[in-house]
């Protein structure tokens, strides 16, 4: 122990340990892979934009403007699949998560280091297999594989890709497996549980969902993939078998997916919110709990992605009931984080600005979901693009959102620099404004009735799609910004002391970056989570923020 | 005297942590292939309670008696596991060795007697896409073999990657390569996997052999 | 190799075996009508429970461990009471 000690004491950053190529993709501490992450995540984000863009662009004119109608079903499926997949679900977890729950606990790694390294190379062998299926003529049966299209009918290389996201399910399996006994086991002395930040306990949710939901999703896509190739008809009436009961393994999975994606951005706009006003966490118990409500309940909810295709009458109206039941947690956490901000001191930086964004956008992304829970309303706005904008508020909206405050707020941690805090702020008001532009004329065009993964639409729905396509394009200005100072900022931007937001938590407490072992000595843990006021490290602090206190 | 023997490993700052960390660790990737196969049970079920009459004249086709031949031949896997486990414990070098290497030979004799069924079901037109047609007409029946084939090959593999398991660390207990009893916790995840698969087919063979079986 | 084969242990083989004989035995000769799938999974349950509780060691493990095991479990009921609600009451 002491040895580890003196050597972490005098041990340079985890970004010097080692300059070769070989000691980046060799390598099993936990930040580093986090790095690995993070760059092949940009990649597939701008991958699944690009494919989003090709959407957008077709539909500024209602006969289509750039894409057939083939190549429309196929970049929508492109679009679906790499965004889904590749990179909302690994986003925030592979990334921060990986980064920063050793750090948060007051660990060296996580509890199974090669593993860690072994999930990011499962992701990239996944993606490899999909974008072959892209290259070799693509996939047009949309992100969600519906039987009997997916096994019967479609022409394109569905099995490529579903062997893809298959294989990525496994990344998925072993990050989750890899959090939960880090977080479980690897505490540093004196972290209790309710010490823990609010980021540790929703990744513990999340990680709950990872590994009992993915596994359903590999047997579901075992059964299409033997179904296409052997004909062996779970899915297929004329032997019997029920399309229903695809839909039914797919959304055991893929509606507990959501809150994979949307329940770690969570966690980050907690952290965000108590650093930015400088209070402690509101009802800090009933966020924690929360998160492990909203696992739970999201995996008795997914018939409601199922209530015009056929499932009985009272096995609607039992979904139904039980998403509404999801809105409690959710809305608990949105009142704690309002509460939070009450009294507080707040600072608008480019972090807390994300997360002012999130909020906002989540609320309206969660009470639309209340209007889709509901029977009635359902059965008039299913497959339109009201379904559309409603998921893109929350996944897009939100997860997207807490991912890019999650970049910024921790961006000095990672890099040990601070990126321009003027062309933060400015991006993160185009983003808002790009999405909104682009994502609630959605609401509208389903609400008139416009159904989605059209690729030509009556003329009077016009105006409105070409609104949603003006946003976009916005949009995608808005994240090349972040894209390209960020880059920037790693050799110009200013030095970041450990500590630049005076945040809580013990990632700040080590030096930025962090030491190949992360803490010179572990640390003993003797106070809850959000003990403000902190002084900042002055010297450090950058020009742009308006820190008080 | 296993404590003091184990190595303890970077993240892990005591040989208690890293013991119950590795344990949990087995523990949730089982509970992630319980869930996998979970669903394949639920398409099972499902093809019963919708096609009851199909499948169980399907479930008449299939052998109950090499069925259950082979649940006797994989219990008896995990008495042997169970062995090797308590042999590791104690350090009885030997003893580990030839447990271990009797799972794995149960295991294959499993693996055997599975394919003699798949030869008596082939000549039966039972295997989809090859041989002669299905024998029945009822609706359900062949669906019913399928999820039958997809599910006993699904396991099949599982028990498989047992085997190998299983010999690979006999291999590694004999070269001392894996030190007992220090080491004795890579037995015992051995063991907690192989007893999984076996209880896989717990399930599987009655859901498949004896459910609704008669008529 | 007195201690290493536990009498406790070949009791708990026996018993596994037992319970797959009158399981066999029921679906072979005995005709129960509806309740007969009851009875299959619940002697399959049974043998499940003596493996995870003696051979899988859940006897002795910690209350995390159970809680792990537990949790797949629990799981499983929520897909098949969810899930096989729709085809019962189609």
């Amino acid at each position: 122990m002491t040895s580890i000690a003196a050597e972490a004491a005098a041990e340079p950053s985890y970004l010097k340990a080692g300059y070769t190529l070989r000691s980046w993709l060799l390598t099993t501490d936990h930040k580093r892979i986090a790095v690995l992450y993070m760059i092949s995540l940009t990649a597939f984000f701008f991958l699944g934009g690009a494919a989003a863009a090709a959407v957008r662009l077709n539909l500024i004119t209602p006969e289509g403007a750039v894409l057939t109608a083939d190549g429309y079903n196929k970049a929508f499926t492109i679009h679906g699949v790499i965004m889904v997949w590749f990179f909302l679900i690994p986003s925030i977890p592979a990334t921060f998560g990986n980064f920063m729950i050793p750090l948060a606990i007051g660990a060296r790694d996580l509890a199974f280091p090669k593993l860690n390294l072994a999930s990011w190379y499962i992701l990239i062998l996944g993606a490899a297999f999909t974008i072959y299926a892209l290259v070799a003529g693509g996939v047009d049966t949309g992100w969600t594989f519906y039987t009997p299209y997916s096994t019967m009918f479609s022409n394109t290389h569905v099995v490529a890709a579903i062997v893809g996201v298959f294989i990525s399910g496994f990344s998925s399996i072993f990050t989750g497996l890899n959090f939960i006994v880090t977080i479980h086991k690897l505490r540093a002395p004196g972290m209790t549980w309710f010490r823990l930040p609010i980021f540790v306990w929703s990744h513990y949710a999340t990680s709950l969902i990872l590994v009992l939901a993915t596994p359903v999703l590999a047997i579901t896509l075992i059964l299409i993939a033997a179904e296409r190739l052997l004909g062996i008809g779970v899915f297929d009436p004329a032997l019997g078998g029920d399309p229903l009961l695809f839909q039914h393994l797919f959304w055991f999975y893929s509606h507990p997916a959501v809150y994979i994606m949307i329940l770690p951005a969570m966690g980050v706009i907690t952290e965000l919110v108590t650093t930015f006003s400088r209070r402690r966490v509101f009802g800090y118990s009933f966020v924690a709990f929360a998160s492990l409500a909203i696992a739970l309940l999201s995996f008795l909810v997914w018939g409601h992605h199922m209530f015009v295709s056929g499932q009985s009458m009272y096995a609607g109206m039992m979904f139904s009931i039980l998403s509404f039941l999801v809105a409690v947690p959710s809305a608990i956490k949105v009142y704690n984080w309002t509460a939070t901000l009450y009294k507080g001191q707040i600072a608008l930086d480019t972090p807390m600005l994300y997360a002012m964004g999130f909020i906002g956008l989540f609320v309206v992304g969660g009470l639309t979901g209340l209007f889709l829970a509901s029977l009635a309303i359902d059965v008039h706005v299913t497959d339109t693009y009201f379904v559309v904008a409603h998921f893109h508020y929350i996944m897009v909206g939100a997860t997207v959102m807490g991912f890019l405050g999650a970049l910024h707020y921790w961006w000095p941690k990672i890099t040990g620099r601070m990126y321009p805090e003027w062309w933060g702020r400015i991006s993160a008001a185009f983003v808002f404004f790009g999405f909104n532009l682009t994502f609630f004329p959605q609401f509208i065009l389903g609400y008139l009735g416009m159904p989605r993964r059209y690729f030509s639409y009556p003329p009077e729905f016009q105006v409105l799609n070409v609104m949603s396509s003006a946003g976009a394009s916005i949009l995608a200005v808005a994240y090349l910004f972040p894209f390209c100072y960020l880059l920037w900022s790693l050799r110009y931007g200013k030095i970041a002391g450990p500590n630049p937001w005076g945040a809580t938590g013990l990632e700040w407490t080590t030096s930025s970056p962090p030491p190949k072992h992360n803490f010179p000595e572990i640390p003993v843990v003797t106070q809850e989570a959000y003990a403000y006021p902190v002084a900042p490290d002055g010297g450090a602090h950058h020009g742009g923020a308006t820190h008080h206190g | 005297m296993a404590e003091t023997q184990l190595i303890v490993h970077e993240p892990f700052r005591e040989a208690a942590q890293q013991r119950e960390a590795d344990a949990l660790g087995m523990w949730v990737f089982l509970a992630t292939e319980a869930m996998m196969f979970g669903g394949l049970f639920f398409a099972l079920i499902v093809i019963r309670v919708i096609h009851p009459q199909g499948a169980q004249e399907a479930t008449n086709e299939l052998d109950m008696w090499l069925g259950g031949l082979n649940s006797a031949l994989l219990l008896t896997s995990s008495l042997t596991t169970t062995l090797a486990v308590t042999a590791a414990r104690n350090g009885a070098r030997g003893f580990t060795i030839g447990c271990l290497l009797a799972s794995a030979a149960l295991g294959a004799a499993f693996l055997c007697v599975k394919g003699y069924e798949y030869y008596v079901d082939y000549t039966k037109g039972l295997i989809p896409a090859v041989g002669k047609p299905f024998p029945i007409e009822t609706t359900g029946a062949e669906l019913f073999i399928n999820g039958y084939f997809v599910s006993t090959g699904l396991h099949a593999i599982h028990l498989f990657i047992g085997i190998c398991l299983a010999i690979g660390l006999a291999t590694v207990v004999w070269l001392r390569r894996v030190p007992l009893p220090g080491r004795s916790i890579v037995v015992e995840m051995t063991g907690r996997y192989w007893h999984f698969v076996d209880m896989v087919w717990i399930f599987l063979y009655p859901v498949l052999y004896l459910m609704d079986r008669g008529g | 190799m007195a201690k290493v084969v536990r009498t406790g242990d070949v009791i708990v083989f026996v018993v596994l075996m037992g319970l797959l004989a009158l399981n066999m035995a029921q679906a072979r000769w005995l005709d129960l009508g509806s309740s007969g799938r009851i009875v299959t999974i619940g002697l399959a349950v049974g043998q499940a429970a003596v493996l995870l509780w003696y051979f899988l060691e859940l006897r002795s493990a910690a209350v995390l461990t159970r809680l792990a095991a537990a949790a797949g479990f629990f799981w499983l009921a929520l897909l098949f009471g969810l899930g096989l609600n729709d085809w019962l009451t189609r």
